[in-house]
């Protein structure tokens, strides 16, 4: 019985998913307790494009079926499994992609094998075992869960929740050509961009601005910060009141609820009524000078500050970081330098 | 002790001179205590001074009576804790501080170890407003119209008086003669509106949840079958052995468009399907008992509807605590998004303010009232709009000014039509308070107003307590 | 057209109804309820049967309460409902899950299109209606956010992912999970909540199926095992972080990359 681990890797017009890289930089660790190789399969892909993608990276080698489609789980299952009777891997990494999560249970089934999805964390025994963490019951406990007599064992990861492999070295993994056995029934009729409708019910970062932001055009400056931290500008009900924000961008009890991953508050105080409104935001960052401001309660970071000092703090140093990325990308690679 | 507890008034605590009626006022100073050792320690100083002191909790309310019109401000909604539960012989009591907030109140009552669950029938729908601001407006629930008057439903209260004296005010025990109303001491209080004194406990009589319970929206396309259905609901109740009508709604077309239209902003109502336009008016109930007896409740309503016009295979019918707690989110977001309007409006001109109507005419027929509403709204300008209980034709009639002539005019309008209601044999003052906002309109005759003239000068006065309510 | 809809009953949310004391989420009292997703997978079938004559028939797995999900079912307009419950079904992963539900809808006959929610409020993701479509041999398409057009031959659905919007055409028999924003479901209606109760529902149990082998359901046919739980650390009122301006733009930023990057 072999320790090897087996990633379905997903590539689209940038390349490699980043989700993947997250995935062979977890097999990476997975495989240290008790060794083993670290396989990937690659469904609808170019095999040319994708050789350079996969330069330093710590795979043995990387099936690739071109004939796949993407959209059709079914076919891409088939081929996934005709990978893992191959191999017979110990373990099978697919990342919580809508392609993954679409594609995985299926692999499960034909392999008849158990499943564990959205993994936040993954661990290995010295004998190959699998531990699968997860949160149950909406997140009021964590799972530690196994599979104890089938093989591979199988969980999908979602993006962003593993840190990125690190490449090393100039090899580039064998590549091998997989054909696929039975071609799927779907027919696709046509793709197109999605068009995202960005109300801030959907946005993942929200700058929340609150009564503590006295005058209108202090919003400019929040504004700025929501669009270099990738999100979007919400408030409370009190700047609706003052005809700061119309009410599109008002959160709470008579306005929107919202979940994004991060929420940073700039001179909210919490009332219930803003509070109903963002229960299920996974991170509270909150800046207020008030110390009893109740927004306290329900902060996850608790920041007592005046909020038109450190604002102007944070977007200098999101500003230098983005100044810095651009500098570095012109540089040439280390990489090219020694192969001259 | 020494911590400030006495703040001084500035631009921070803006929002707190305000309530969901736009009116807004001043103070010199406010304060936030959290017991009832530090209410009182503020109040000594405060008494000291000669300060006045007005009352607020959730700033739910839409007269403006916890809205000072300068002195002291004392906001209790950090009062909020449940102090005893008691149970004897099926008598369920809890008592509570103030502040405590309506959701934090049903939460606490699913976390009780009692042998039923339970539930506190006054159930207003604005769930965020404070168990104080209950009883200090007497506000109804839904369901006042098969479980009755919200006072019942206080046992006892602790009352901080003017004079720094705390008292138990406990049912049955202390009566009053005032103007020849042989009154509990305790209702006097109730709906008193934070003249009298402060509450800073309050003991609430809770019962049993029924076993099971439904919510049913019929749809009308013509607003007076719906109110001949309303009649019919009142001369010939719809009750079984088993279960009963326990809430009746009237929600009107210009109500159900005015949530269509700002559905989007509210995501608390992203489970209620789209309303079809055709339809002009919508009639809420709510039954509860077994489930045998209500569904034989609802097939009377059923044929009584079809017999109005309404078609059952698009009426809706709901059961389960979630899915009722969704319709009655529904019903709660008409005031809301009236009040929303009116807020925008108030924006544009500050003079602008809630012009609503909160007039019960008992023994009277449904028709009668809404005719009767239509014969006085005639030539009114600004667009309205009325919802409201069936019981007791208690219904509720906003005004959307759009600007400080219109405000005059309806401020005229509704002293006229105060007035009117009372000739009509209405009850002019039922749950939302009298206040600052309507306090003008009040002719001095009514008996609310004249009760607490009576009552003010036995227990305030001095008139410590928020000066500019009613009078 | 026969359609399967499956619908599973979950407990109700927790609403923060935490003992502080013990950490321990309490639902005692609180009912267990439709799981809100798969409701817009029925509303999706009754859409589709307004288009062309369907029979809907929902299928919910669990214990006898799970009874309540197929009353829910008829209330909105299912014609038939089937209750797969027995002692050798729980504990099921999705693996056996997905088994137990493919034997039980064999039972019932054939089914032109099966239909599922996009996901559960108590957890899982989605993976039960792929594994079921496997275990019938069928293609599936999830994340449906329209269907078009469903002719005696197929079906053509509109779905989006993160990126982008496709239109695809399955053949029948297929399985199709569905979004909720755009089949929000209908409130039940009187008419038909009144005749719910009076419906008869179809129970099957271990010995209705054509696998009869006890190990191939439940707790004993599951692949995965849960060897621990344990409470997740708790939220409690954190220490208020003060500091120059600078260490709390850093303090602020740390938190942020963490959260965006994991």
């Amino acid at each position: 019985m072999n320790q090897d681990i087996l990633i379905c890797l997903e590539t689209g017009e940038n390349g490699l998913h980043p989700s993947s890289l997250e995935l062979v930089g977890k097999a990476f660790e997975l495989a240290k307790p008790c060794g083993g190789n670290i396989y990937g399969v690659v469904l609808d892909g170019n095999a040319e494009k994708l050789r350079e993608d996969l330069r330093g990276l710590p795979l043995k080698q990387v099936y690739i079926c071109p004939a796949c489609h993407t959209f059709d789980a079914q076919e891409c299952a088939e081929t996934v499994a005709q990978c893992v009777r191959q191999l017979d891997p110990s373990v099978l990494l697919i990342a919580g992609t809508c392609f993954g999560r679409a594609m995985a249970p299926r692999i499960a089934v034909a392999c008849r094998t158990g499943l564990t999805a959205d993994c936040t964390e993954l661990e290995r025994t010295p004998d190959g075992g699998l531990i699968q963490i997860r949160p149950a019951f909406g997140g009021d406990i964590m799972a530690r869960i196994v599979t104890d007599h089938t093989r591979p064992q199988m969980a999908t990861v979602r993006p962003g929740v593993m840190p990125p492999c690190e490449r090393e070295g100039n090899q580039i993994p064998k590549l091998c050509t997989l054909n696929r056995e039975t071609a799927g029934h779907i027919c696709l009729l046509d793709v197109q961009p999605l068009k995202l409708v960005a109300g801030i019910a959907e946005q993942k970062v929200l700058i929340a601005a609150g009564r503590g932001v006295k005058r209108k055009e202090d919003l400019m400056m929040l504004e700025h910060l929501a669009e270099l931290m990738g999100g979007a500008l919400a408030c409370s009900r009190a700047l609706v009141e003052k005809g700061f924000l119309p009410h599109e961008k008002q959160i709470g009890l008579s306005g929107a609820t919202v979940h994004p991953d991060v929420l940073l508050t700039c001179g909210i105080s919490g009332s219930v009524q803003f509070q109903a409104g963002i229960r299920r935001a996974k991170t509270i960052i909150a800046v207020n000078s008030d110390p009893d401001a109740k927004i306290f309660d329900l902060a996850h970071i608790p920041v007592l500050g005046d909020l038109y000092e450190i604002i102007p703090k944070l977007i200098d140093r999101l500003e230098n970081e983005k100044n810095n990325v651009n500098t570095c990308s012109a540089l040439p690679s280390v990489e090219h330098i020694e192969s001259v | 002790m020494n911590k400030r507890r006495i703040f001084s008034m500035d631009e921070s605590y803006a929002e707190y001179v305000r309530d969901e009626s736009q009116f807004t006022g001043k103070a010199k100073s406010i304060s936030f205590p959290r017991s009832e050792e530090e209410i009182r320690m503020i109040l000594s100083e405060l008494r000291e001074q000669g300060t006045p002191v007005t009352v607020q909790g959730g700033k739910t309310g839409i007269v403006g009576s916890g809205v000072p019109l300068g002195g002291h401000l004392m906001n209790v909604a950090d009062c909020n804790r449940v102090l005893r539960y008691s149970e004897t012989d099926g008598n369920y009591l809890l008592t509570v501080e103030p502040g405590l907030r309506l959701t934090e109140l049903k939460q606490e009552l699913a976390k009780l170890h009692s042998p039923v669950r339970l539930f506190w029938p006054p159930e207003p729908t604005e769930t965020s407003a404070t168990v104080g601001g209950v009883a200090a407006t007497a506000a109804c629930g839904i369901g006042a119209y098969a479980y009755g008057d919200t006072k019942q439903y206080f046992e006892a209260a602790r009352v901080i008086l003017a004079d720094g004296t705390v008292r138990e005010l406990n049912r049955g025990e202390r009566f009053l003669d005032v103007n020849g109303e042989h009154l509990d001491e305790l209702d006097a209080f109730l709906g008193s509106e934070g003249m009298l004194g402060i509450f800073s406990a309050l003991t609430l009589r809770l019962i049993p949840c029924p076993t099971e319970q439904w919510g049913i929206a019929f749809f009308f396309e013509n607003r007076r079958d719906a109110w001949k259905f309303a009649d019919e609901l009142q001369s010939n109740p719809v009750r079984s052995e088993t279960a009963e009508v326990i809430a009746a709604e009237y929600i009107d077309g210009e109500s159900i468009w005015l949530i269509e239209d700002k559905k989007e902003l509210l995501s608390k109502l992203g489970n209620i399907p789209p309303i079809d336009p055709v339809f002009d008016a919508m009639i809420y109930l709510e039954i509860a008992g077994e489930e045998s007896g209500i569904e034989s409740a609802a097939e009377i309503l059923m044929e009584r509807a079809m017999h109005c016009g309404s078609d059952p295979d698009r009426a809706w019918a709901v059961s389960g605590e979630k899915e009722i707690e969704a319709l009655r989110t529904f019903r709660h977001a008409i005031p809301e998004t009236i009040n929303l309007v009116i807020e925008e409006n108030h924006r544009n001109h500050p003079e602008i303010t809630k012009i609503s109507t909160d007039i019960s005419f008992p023994g009277k027929m449904f028709s009668q009232v809404m005719s009767w509403y239509e014969k006085y709204l005639d030539g009114v300008k600004p667009a309205h709009c009325i919802f409201g209980h069936i019981g007791d034709n208690h219904v509720h009639c906003n005004l959307f000014v759009k600007d400080a002539v219109e405000q005059k005019q309806c401020a005229e309008w509704m002293s006229w039509i105060l007035r009117e209601a009372l000739d009509f044999g209405g009850c002019i003052a039922r749950e939302n308070g009298i206040g600052k906002v309507k306090r003008d309109w009040f002719p001095d005759y009514d008996t609310a107003v004249v009760r607490m003239r009576t009552l003010k000068k036995i227990y305030d006065p001095k008139g410590f307590w928020n000066p500019g309510n009613m009078f | 057209m026969k359609i399967a809809v499956c619908m599973k009953q979950v407990p109700a949310e927790s609403r923060g109804l935490m003992d502080e004391k013990t950490g321990v989420i309490m639902r005692a009292g609180l009912k267990p309820e439709v799981n809100c997703y798969d409701l817009s997978a029925l509303e999706a079938a009754l859409r589709i049967r307004e288009s062309i004559p369907a029979e809907i028939h929902a299928f919910s797995m669990g214990p006898l309460q799970a009874a309540d999900v197929l009353r829910t079912a008829f209330s909105m307009g299912a014609d038939a409902g089937f209750l797969i419950s027995d002692p050798a079904f729980s504990g099921a992963d999705v693996l056996a899950t997905s088994y137990t539900l493919y034997r039980a809808i064999e039972t019932a006959g054939e089914y032109e299109l099966i239909l599922c929610g996009r996901q559960t409020t108590d957890g899982d993701t989605a993976q039960v209606s792929g594994a079921l479509a496997q275990w019938f041999n069928i293609p599936h398409a999830n994340w449906v956010s329209g269907i078009e057009k469903v002719t005696k031959m197929s079906v053509t659905v509109e779905q989006k992912t993160e990126y982008e919007q496709m239109r695809m055409q399955l053949p029948l028999p297929c399985l199709l999970s569905v979004a909720r924003d755009e089949f929000l479901p209908r409130l039940p209606s009187l008419r038909l909540k009144m005749a719910a109760g009076k419906k008869s529902i179809t129970s099957v149990g271990l010995n209705d199926l054509s696998d009869r082998d006890m190990s191939h359901y439940g707790l004993y046919g599951s692949a995965t095992r849960v060897k621990k739980i344990y409470p997740p650390p708790r939220t409690q009122r954190r220490p208020l972080f003060s500091g120059t301006a600078e260490d709390c733009a850093e303090m602020i930023l740390g938190a942020v990359r963490d959260e965006v990057t994991g």
